[in-house]
């Protein structure tokens, strides 16, 4: 058992966002008169100040776990206190929750300083980034939180701040309407979490992380063990897009492109694979489910990795690759490699920060074109972004040296190691990573090289949006190294080592294949992938796979599947609702209770004949009444 | 019988009284002297009761129940002065305009 420290330290990493949040929200507009008459570079500086102080806070805190402190802890107070039932809400910063903070913290403060250029056209920007603080805000309290309740109550309040930010230019309809699927599909997961929480109360009577794991520890596997597992990955496919409640994070993209980047590729969408390696010890007891966890993440991996392939739109080619490469870690948390999930989590959030804001340079400099047909050759112009883009592309493509050649081919070499993994799960993630480096030679070659298809002047981005592009860019192309193989070097895993006190690793049996082997197999596939891509894409940037992309370009029907199957039924049921139930006997019992009371009005104005002494009689009999019936009462 | 009982029976009959008066008469100063009579058969209670169990809040309340009835029968009485003035008689069966 670790011991903890008494510290303020995670309170205030985790109100300063907050506070950022109450100077856009209402200190802001209220001083300038409205939010239209804000200005981008007073709100997005304090903004980017409070979560760079927050980001400061938060190295703080690494800090002194570092040295020597197991973990922070700071209770709040006890939320609901009655009867039996008690929660207290209370901070907790250990390894794993410091490593989140700091991803959501650094990257958020990069991503909140890029926005302040992205947006310097935009009017009344003081929303987005109050919208922005409040996200990072939920996103902190998610992580921070040491109970199931507090971590619900951050993830929905990133499931809110996502929707808010998706519809956030909102008098475009298309805008809303994916944000209202967003927030549909996330709500379908939520119930998963609700219903989980209800589960794991009733049977073991706290929802705190630290008392549940103590309690299900050498447990025997009961039935509702396997149910609350069950429901909890219902949740994570709903917030990290799995199968098969992924069909929101592509429409998402109608948000802001930083938002995308934050919220939709390097933090909210992870917070089921968080979830899965802070329960970890938990979900072990369900083998047979993680094991389809396993199943459910590759099979997302090749269908966002095919989709990808015919996208055109260079963001919703960023998203399926995200859905992709969230399948990935739903591959390692389900085989048991957690802190490789962890380790792909950031690396992730790494390159897939930097695609995005360089997608969003992209599109700043070709005034918000979208459609990469329409692009091309934007080399010349826009050479530091199509430098960081390279560098983005080379580590989710896996080459040697990046970052996303450390943790992805961990993952394939964990699914050779661990129990839980096989012969075909390696194979398919094998052809997700293919997939990988052909969506990603895809984007490049078709945004930076081909022929031009644009007709105006692209310009390079401002400093502010190349500054926090660099930094990415670093850490992007190094960030990999805090996870060399323990093959290669003892102990050089730094992640899995700093992870270790809260991420026992799972044991695994020997590999049939060294990790240099598969390293070197999936360098192999990577190169090929985009030696072949590179090749096929730059004459036509329409693929031809015996007519299969007709198939990815709909997105397997799943859209259409579920218009059909769900969404019409209950529109259906709706209408039968509001002619059956609500005008047939609702709106008539309103008339009925109107009618009723003109009636009996009409019988009971009689007693009011304005005799002063019929009043005084009907007085006189009532108080008689009374006291006969308190005295009968009084002598039963 | 005890001066007691007799003189709880005497205010009950007194209030009973007082009461039909309000209830029967049309007359409205007819109908506050009801009410003073029902005042008063109260205090004459409250003054027994003082008697017999030898206690003075009895007593007290009188005084209170006098003070309330001297500021009641003002009250009445004006009302009693406007009532004639609007229609023109003091007699109940000509005010009925809350008729519902």
């Amino acid at each position: 058992m670790t011991t903890s420290t008494l510290s303020v330290l995670p309170l205030w990493i985790l109100l300063l966002p907050l506070f950022g949040f109450l100077f856009n929200a209402l200190a802001y507009p209220l001083a300038a008169g409205g939010t239209s008459k804000t200005h981008p570079g007073v709100a997005g500086s304090v903004a980017s100040l409070f979560m760079g102080a927050s980001f400061v806070l938060a190295l703080l805190g690494y800090g002194k776990i570092l040295g020597g402190a197991d973990a922070l802890h700071q209770p709040l107070y006890d939320w609901i206190h009655f009867g039996e039932l008690k929660f207290s809400l209370a901070l907790h910063l250990d390894p794993l929750s410091s490593m989140m903070t700091l991803i959501i913290t650094g990257i958020g403060s990069l991503i909140h300083i890029y926005s302040i250029a992205y947006m310097s056209h935009e009017k009344g920007v003081s929303r987005f980034f109050a919208y922005l603080n409040l996200f990072c805000f939920a996103m902190l309290f998610l992580v921070l939180s040491d109970s199931l309740l507090g971590v619900f109550f951050g993830w929905e309040g990133v499931g809110l701040c996502s929707y808010l930010l998706i519809s956030y230019w909102y008098s475009d309809e298309a805008n809303v309407q994916a944000a209202r699927k967003a927030f549909l599909a996330n709500r379908v997961g939520d119930l998963g979490f609700v219903l989980a929480m209800a589960l794991i109360y009733t049977q073991m009577g706290t929802l705190s992380f630290a008392e549940l794991i103590a309690g299900v520890s050498g447990a025997a596997v009961a039935p509702w063990l396997f149910g609350a597992a069950a429901l909890l990955f219902f949740a994570a496919t709903g917030k990290s897009a799995q199968l098969p409640l992924y069909v929101w994070l592509p429409d998402a993209m109608a948000g802001p492109t930083p938002v995308s980047a934050l919220i939709h590729a390097a933090t909210m969408v992870t917070a089921g694979v968080y979830l899965f390696v802070r329960m970890h010890v938990f979900f072990e007891l369900a083998p047979a489910l993680m094991s389809f966890v396993a199943w459910i993440g590759v099979v997302t991996a090749l269908l966002g990795g095919t989709i990808a392939l015919v996208q055109t739109d260079i963001k919703k080619l960023l998203a399926y690759s995200t859905v992709s490469q969230l399948g990935f870690m739903f591959i390692a948390v389900g085989v048991g490699a957690y802190q490789t999930a962890m380790f792909h989590l950031m690396t992730h959030a790494f390159f897939k920060a930097l695609l995005f804001l360089g997608a969003g340079s992209v599109i700043h400099a070709c005034d918000g074109e979208q459609d990469m047909r329409k692009m091309g050759g934007l080399a010349k112009a826009l050479p530091w972004t199509h430098l960081f883009m390279l560098v983005g592309s080379a580590a989710i493509a896996g080459l040697p040296v990046f970052s996303g050649f450390f943790s992805k081919d961990e993952i394939l070499y964990m699914t050779l190691a661990q129990g839980r993994g096989n012969f075909l799960l390696f194979g398919l993630a094998c052809v997700a990573a293919f997939l990988t480096a052909l969506y990603a030679i895809r984007l490049l070659t078709l945004t930076f090289w081909g022929p031009s298809h644009f007709k105006g002047h692209p310009h390079e981005s401002p400093l502010l949006m190349t500054g926090p592009l660099f930094v990415l860019a670093v850490l992007a192309t190094f960030g990999g190294f805090l996870g060399i193989p323990h093959e290669w070097a003892h102990d050089a895993h730094q992640l899995s080592l700093w992870l270790s006190p809260v991420v026992a690793v799972t044991g695994g049996h020997e590999a049939a294949l060294s990790e240099a082997l598969v390293s070197g197999f999936a360098v192999l596939i990577s190169v090929i992938g985009l030696g072949l891509g590179y090749a096929i894409f730059r004459k036509n940037p329409d693929l031809k796979v015996l007519g299969l992309e007709k198939l990815w370009a709909a997105k397997y029907y799943l859209d259409e599947i579920y218009q059909a199957v769900l969404v019409r039924p209950l529109h259906a049921l709706g209408a039968l609702v509001e002619r059956g139930l609500e005008q047939g006997f609702m709106f008539r019992l309103g008339d009925w209770m109107g009618t009723g009371v003109q009636w009996s009005g009409d019988r009971l104005r009689a007693i009011q004949n304005g005799d002063l002494q019929a009043f005084t009689l009907l007085l006189v009999t009532g108080l008689v009444l009374v006291l006969g019936i308190l005295w009968t009462w009084a002598h039963i | 019988m005890e001066t007691g009982n007799v003189l709880h029976l005497l205010s009950a009959y007194l209030f009973c009284l007082g009461l039909l008066a309000l209830l029967l008469r049309r007359n409205t100063l007819i109908m506050l002297m009801g009410i003073e009579l029902m005042l008063n058969a109260v205090n004459l209670s409250f003054v027994t009761f003082s008697r017999e169990l030898n206690q003075l809040n009895g007593q007290l309340q009188v005084f209170f129940v006098i003070t309330l009835a001297a500021a009641e029968s003002a009250i009445g009485l004006s009302i009693l002065v406007n009532i004639y003035r609007n229609f023109g008689s003091i007699k109940t069966d000509r005010t009925t305009s809350l008729r519902g």
